[in-house]
């Protein structure tokens, strides 16, 4: 203890150092993902009940529109009326993804001709199942589709 | 159509019946003419001509005693059969009894009830089956009264049918109405049990057309059934119980039932395959088919035993259904070698951004907008693609491809994108671990230096 | 510090010497310094009790973070999940932080229980120490089954179906406790909402009582010695530095493996549940209840006219009653004498415990 007491000394007030500086480091380490994390991201969180389908002056009347609605697709179609409605877009039959057609006044499925009418009802053609159907409301100029509860 | 009837019944009408079952008995014992005559299906009946007059308003009968009920109820096998079997019948449902059909008076409880000044037509020829019962279902007045929306034209396309038109010229082999919808118990198509519920349709067609020895006549072919049942719509109907997948009937009509002809088949397919027949209407092969009499569809996915459609069957190998007619070297075969390349290509880039979305999605990346792309956007136009090789124009399948891939492409840059970011996650823990380690020696060094001096603290010693 | 760091010249050396003057730190770091570990061979057991207080810190740490972003409702639990992996900064991080300490932590305790029950460190006068800790791994073991649902994916909704209908099979409470558990007859929203109570505010307050009392005994009793180890004076280790600088090399080591372990296999999330889909093929509950479901699957449906599951199940609560039972029951070990019958039922118990995990993952059918 008393020999060499200097370099002693001098070596352990090095790894004293040594050591905050490492302490110090690692709290950083872990206060830096932590601070990132509490900060909101600028992305809107998801939301898997509601969605912007359309601006309205996207869809003029007798017409129609496929969106992405979480994980599938839907279709928004506006009557000749103006009035709104909006569909799961996945068919019941066999999962293709139906349009709206104008000349029909119809959801109609390419794949196999199945018809639905404009209250997601399965009229003609295979489909065993209407669309389901999903709720439509007007917010400014968005468009907003959302899940029935 | 008993229970509803013997509920109906009292002490008296009880007696009653028991003596006109042993009437009946007695009758038949002593082999009345009158019940021979209605003892067999095939038998005819003096007076049965099928007489078109549509008969009284049912309701009435079905809340009386019915004659025909009592004696019949007590009576073994074919005579009291059709009693049982009407109970669950559709037109038992709608309050029709025996007589609405087969004439005769069943408040009458003897067996004048069966006489023909009574209006009795006993039991139909077989030949006169179809006038029988278009008798009402041909008539819209009366069939209004049940369901107004129910056709009336089935004794007409019946007529029209090679059943009916054979039945007219004496074959008595051919199908009638009760060969497929039964005679007593009749239950409507939509109910499962029914033979011509979608479901039943193969099965109950395969009662004749699958025997070969009642088609030996015929000398058409038996294994249609069989085919059937194999093609990718036998498997959605039969196995998969998609009851909008067509039967038999699908294609050949049913009371007009009818091969569709080498004319008519893309007509046929196309109302539920659309685009694919108009495409095919639309291309060359078109004029050529109709000139060489192939029957469109059919000549290369055959007529019964209908596959599920692969790209294999298109292109210049051996196997595709090309080559059956475009030998290498020709036209067609460079045209079909070059749709199929450029649809193989789309699925090779399809697949590979698949994969690398997969690992991505592994890593715990987010990828799920790349995914939707691929599964509702590129997909469809690969589908879309397959469905426009009926054009036959290779050319509007190689643009349309590349449109497919230049999307696919995006995704896949997209893909690679997050992925060498995963890979970034993986490398930058080499600084958190090896600030660890670093602070794993640096305490372990104080460890030391701190148990060296206590070990040598005199304090503690 | 001690007194002779806090001379030290300096900010530091001034902090050091503000803060002893008012909380007794000098005190406290003599008191350690003189509080010894046993030093004997079976010293490495000692250390899964800290590694398992160590990954309940990372628990509480990354539990708090995620309640930020995370939404308990069926419609927007898997979507917040979701969230949290994809678009929080370092999101992924900390909810693989989360899951893989989970486990890690429900293994340690595992391991701290058995070392403490091969050493027998549970006899008298430790039997509340050792009641203490098997609260504390059925507390840890609860944590893990409530919060396997919280993601509301496929996975869990149906391991928590297969795992509420488990508890239902206790002979005349079971029923009753699976529908206090599930909230209603069936798995549903009203199970996820309790689930969330019981992890984030139940459970927790729950475990820090219980933890205190863990460790105020073994601070109050000192770590027990293994049975027949002679008596040296001064053969210990001291707590501090020896101890706690080894444990904090541990903990270390142990956070960096966590990390390589989310780096490297990042906690999945799988897909939403959907209460109306049909069960996936492959279903089985976290890999710590896997003894539990594996083993009901070897059971017969009639033993001696019962039903075989109830059966099995009450076999498996006098089997837990027994490790709770134990210091009690442990004469021979409260003698200070070696008893061979418990250690050979304790090897019996873990035996059969690694062999039904490993089933349920080598050989599941």
């Amino acid at each position: 203890m008393d020999a060499g007491g200097d370099r002693g000394v001098t070596r352990r007030r090095m790894l004293d150092a040594l050591l905050s500086g490492g302490v110090v480091a690692f709290l950083g380490a872990i206060f830096y993902p932590v601070a990132r994390y509490l900060m909101p991201p600028q992305v809107r969180e998801a939301a898997a009940n509601d969605v912007v389908a359309a601006k309205v002056a996207d869809v003029k009347p007798n017409a129609g529109k496929v969106f992405r609605f979480g994980a599938a697709p839907g279709i928004l179609v506006r009557l000749a009326s103006g009035e709104w409605r909006a569909f799961s877009a996945v068919c019941t039959h066999l999962g293709c993804t139906v349009q709206f057609r104008d000349d029909l006044e119809r959801i109609w499925c390419p794949c196999h001709n199945g018809q639905f009418d404009v209250a997601g009802k399965n009229v003609a053609g295979p489909p065993p199942a209407p669309l389901e159907a999903y709720d439509v409301a007007v917010k400014g100029e968005d468009v907003v589709v959302s899940r029935r509860g | 159509m008993t229970s509803p009837v013997d509920a109906e019944l009292g002490g008296t009408a009880r007696a009653r019946r028991t003596y006109a079952a042993l009437l009946c008995g007695v009758t038949l014992l002593l082999g009345s003419a009158t019940a021979r005559a209605m003892s067999a299906l095939d038998a005819p009946t003096a007076g049965t001509a099928p007489s078109m007059a549509p008969v009284a308003a049912p309701t009435a009968a079905a809340a009386r005693e019915d004659s025909c009920v009592t004696c019949h109820g007590t009576l073994a096998d074919r005579l009291g059969a059709p009693v049982a079997a009407m109970a669950q019948d559709v037109h038992a449902e709608k309050g029709l009894s025996c007589s609405d059909c087969h004439g005769g008076d069943p408040t009458v409880m003897d067996l004048t009830a069966m006489a023909p000044e009574r209006g009795f037509r006993g039991v139909p020829e077989r030949a006169h089956i179809p006038e029988f019962c278009g008798r009402c279902h041909a008539d819209e007045t009366y069939m209004r009264r049940f369901d107004p929306k129910l056709p009336t034209d089935q004794l007409q396309q019946y007529w029209t049918s090679v059943h009916g038109q054979r039945l007219r010229r004496g074959d008595h082999k051919v199908a009638t109405c009760v060969s497929c919808h039964a005679a007593h118990g009749i239950l409507r198509p939509d109910r499962a049990q029914s033979p011509v519920f979608a479901a039943n349709v193969p099965g109950t067609c395969g009662r004749c057309h699958a025997n070969p020895e009642y088609m030996a006549e015929y000398k058409i072919p038996t294994d249609q059934v069989e085919k059937y049942t194999h093609s990718v719509h036998g498997e959605m109907l039969l196995v998969r119980r998609d009851v909008s997948a067509p039967a038999c009937n699908g294609c050949h009509g049913n009371h007009g039932a009818f091969p569709p002809g080498a004319t008519s088949v893309a007509e046929v397919c196309g109302r539920c395959h659309v685009n694919n027949a108009a495409f095919f209407g639309k291309s060359a092969h078109k004029p050529a088919f109709v000139r060489l009499g192939l029957p469109e569809c059919a000549t290369c996915h055959s007529n019964h035993e209908i596959r599920r459609t692969s790209d294999e069957m298109l292109g210049g190998e051996e196997g595709a259904v090309c080559r059956r007619c475009h030998e290498p070297g020709s036209v067609g075969h460079t045209a079909a070698v070059r749709m199929r390349d450029a649809i193989e290509h789309l699925k090779r880039v399809m697949s590979d951004t698949e994969t690398m979305l997969t690992k991505a999605s592994a890593m715990g990346m987010e990828v799920s907008d790349e995914q939707y792309a691929l599964r509702e956007e590129i997909r469809p136009q690969l589908i879309k693609v397959r469905t426009e090789t009926h054009l036959g124009d290779p050319g509007r399948v190689a643009a349309e491809v590349d449109d497919a891939i230049k999307a696919a492409t995006a995704s896949q840059e997209t893909a690679q994108r997050t992925l060498a970011e995963a890979w970034a996650r993986r490398r930058n823990l080499v600084f958190p671990i090896a600030l660890i380690v670093i602070l794993m020696l640096l305490l372990y060094a104080k460890l030391r230096q701190l148990e060296r001096r206590t070990d040598s603290d005199p304090r503690r010693r | 510090m001690s007194s002779r760091d806090a001379g030290e010249p300096g900010l530091a050396g001034w902090l050091a010497a503000w803060l002893d003057e008012r909380l007794g730190i000098g005190e406290a770091v003599a008191f350690l310094r003189h509080k010894t570990v046993p030093l004997e061979g079976h010293t490495v057991w000692y250390y899964f009790g800290g590694v398992s207080l160590f990954l309940f810190g990372v628990q509480v740490a990354t539990g708090l973070l995620l309640l930020f972003y995370y939404k308990p409702t069926t419609d927007n639990a898997y979507e917040s999940v979701q969230f949290i992996v994809t678009q929080v900064p370092f999101g992924w991080l900390i909810r693989s932080l989360h899951s893989w300490s989970a486990n890690l932590m429900v293994f340690a305790t595992f391991v701290h229980m058995f070392s403490v029950y091969f050493l027998k460190a549970y006899r008298p006068p430790r039997e509340l120490t050792w009641l203490t800790g098997i609260a504390l791994l059925a507390l840890t073991m609860t944590f893990g089954f409530s919060g396997y649902l919280l993601p509301w994916n496929s996975l869990a909704f149906f391991a928590t179906k297969v795992g509420t209908d488990i508890a239902a099979l206790v002979p005349l409470v079971g029923p009753v406790i699976a529908r206090l558990l599930r909230g209603g007859d069936q798995v549903s929203g009203a199970t996820l909402t309790r689930f969330f109570g019981f992890h984030v505010a139940m459970l927790p307050a729950a475990f820090t009582g219980v933890l205190v009392v863990h460790l105020l005994l073994i601070q109050r009793q000192g770590m027990s010695r293994a049975i027949g180890a002679r008596d040296e004076p001064g053969r210990g280790m001291p707590f501090y530095p020896g101890f706690i600088l080894r444990d904090a090399i541990l903990w270390l080591g142990v956070l960096g493996l966590l990390l390589t372990l989310c780096t490297f296999a990042p906690w999945e999330l799988g897909e939403k549940a959907d209460p109306f889909a049909s069960a996936p093929a492959f279903i089985r509950p976290e890999w710590y209840f896997t003894f539990l479901s594996q083993s009901l699957k070897y059971v017969p449906g009639k033993i001696f006219g019962i039903d075989g599951d109830a059966v099995a199940i009450c076999v498996f609560m006098i089997g837990g009653a027994f490790l709770v039972l134990a210091p009690f029951l442990d004469r021979r070990a409260a003698r200070g004498e070696p008893s061979p019958l418990f250690t050979a039922i304790g090897i019996a118990i873990v035996l059969f415990m690694v062999t039904m995990v490993t089933l349920a993952y080598v050989k599941p059918y």
